[in-house]
């Protein structure tokens, strides 16, 4: 085994198998992971609102019971109408899809709570015949 | 296509299999049809080549008591009623290379990133397989006869003949469109503000689905929940306060994350759905026909 500490041994090994770029090597943590501060401020709610996040659908104009997606892009077509790259889009989207308040996850529980001592079997109206009681 | 075996299609078999380990509905797709509505980077064929086919199965995620039960914790836990939907796409994909000879995978509900996009759209394959349509409640797939189920797939590169799209949606009910004509709402936009719509005549006209706020509901207490915690623990800067944002009863979000995926943990749309109450009811046996076996 070489004099090199372990860890860099397999830091080494790992660069050269990634097949990466050098200049993609030797960035903080931030920097794999996320894209700029800026960048993302400029961009977070586009690609929220061209993605998944905001699902639109339309009746099918030949009455086909498939129902017609609005935007609900894949990250390849968000980056391709906004100018980016795909894996600025696919960065963008992981960082912003739960970047939401945490009071939403809060409002959450109190939500379904409510809603099952409220309508304990989905209704006001208790009709199911096999009910206990 | 359907080749046959012992005077039984290919396709049939495949569907008895399903159905016999416990599967409620089984349906074949082309991955022609399924890439007509799937964008490139997230069709049967990006992830096996030559991929033709795809077969869905689908099985009830709950049991009638737990759409009646007022705990949210008995439904969070209650994801073991879909261990048959997650192993029987195991067996017909061997079925499919052992007995046929063609390259299989088993798909189930996963992230493809750290983020929210799926490989594949199990409710696109599903509604291709004829298992059913979307409603409005979010675009999630309505069987008719068991309301909502939870969908695998398997992605084979033999050709099957394909199921197809039902010929009539399954959402709205009638008694939705009852509600829409006299209050301009449904049960499920009533239940979730999640849920947007519109229904033209008998027709749903538009959708729309909030998913980031669906998203905090159906994963509550899910690892999501549990990291978004973590950021707001780590940027609090009195130590007291820190700990007992850890220890305190936040730490709901933090106890009780099992795994990355799309576990359903809300139902409340679902709980109001006639398609489904209709669906649930009709397996419930008569408390007089149980006393005589």
């Amino acid at each position: 085994m070489s004099s090199q500490d372990y860890s860099e041994v397999i830091l080494e090994k790992s660069r050269k198998d990634s097949g990466l770029a050098g200049d993609s090597f030797g960035t903080s943590v931030y920097d794999l992971f996320c894209v700029p501060l800026d960048l993302y401020n400029v961009f977070k709610d586009r690609v929220l609102k061209l993605s998944l996040a905001y699902q639109k659908w339309e009746a099918s104009p030949d009455g086909s019971v498939i129902l017609v997606a609005q935007d609900q892009l894949s990250d390849q077509e968000i980056a391709e109408k906004l100018g980016l790259t795909e894996d600025e889009v696919m960065r963008i989207r992981c960082m912003t899809e739960w970047d939401i308040p945490m009071e939403v996850w809060r409002n959450a529980a109190e939500f379904k709570r409510r809603s099952r001592l409220e309508k304990p079997l989905g209704t006001p109206r208790r009709t199911i015949r096999t009910e206990p009681g | 296509m359907g080749c046959t075996m012992i005077g039984v299609a290919v396709e049939e078999k495949i569907k008895q299999i399903a159905l016999q380990r416990g599967a409620d509905v089984a349906g074949i797709a082309s991955v022609k049809d399924i890439n007509k509505s799937a964008p490139r980077g997230h069709r049967p064929g990006d992830l096996l080549a030559g991929a033709k086919s795809v077969i869905t199965i689908g099985a009830r995620r709950y049991t009638a008591g737990t759409w009646m039960t007022s705990s949210t914790e008995v439904m969070h836990r209650s994801r073991s009623a879909m261990g048959t939907r997650d192993a029987i796409p195991l067996v017909l994909a061997r079925y499919l290379e052992e007995k046929q000879g063609y390259p299989s995978i088993v798909y189930n509900a996963h992230m493809t990133d750290t983020g929210m996009n799926v490989s594949l759209s199990l409710k696109v394959l599903a509604e291709y397989a004829g298992l059913g349509s979307r409603s409005m409640a979010g675009g999630i797939i309505l069987n008719k006869k068991f309301g909502l189920l939870g969908f695998s797939a398997v992605v084979t590169t033999m050709e099957l003949t394909p199921d197809g799209l039902l010929s009539k949606p399954v959402c709205p009910h009638s008694s939705c469109i009852k509600m829409w004509n006299k209050k301009k709402t449904t049960p499920c936009m009533d239940a979730c503000s999640a849920i947007e719509g519109t229904i033209n005549g008998s027709r749903l006209q538009d959708v729309i689905y909030y998913r980031q706020l669906c998203a905090t509901r159906a994963l509550t207490t899910m690892n999501a929940a549990y990291l978004r915690l973590l950021s707001e623990i780590i940027k609090e800067e009195d130590p007291e306060k820190r700990k007992f944002l850890a220890i305190g009863q936040a730490r709901q979000y933090a106890e009780d994350p099992p795994g990355r995926g799309i576990w359903g943990r809300c139902i409340e749309c679902m709980r109001v759905c006639p398609v489904n109450r209709k669906a649930f009811k009709s397996f419930l046996k008569s408390r007089e026909g149980a006393a005589n076996e």
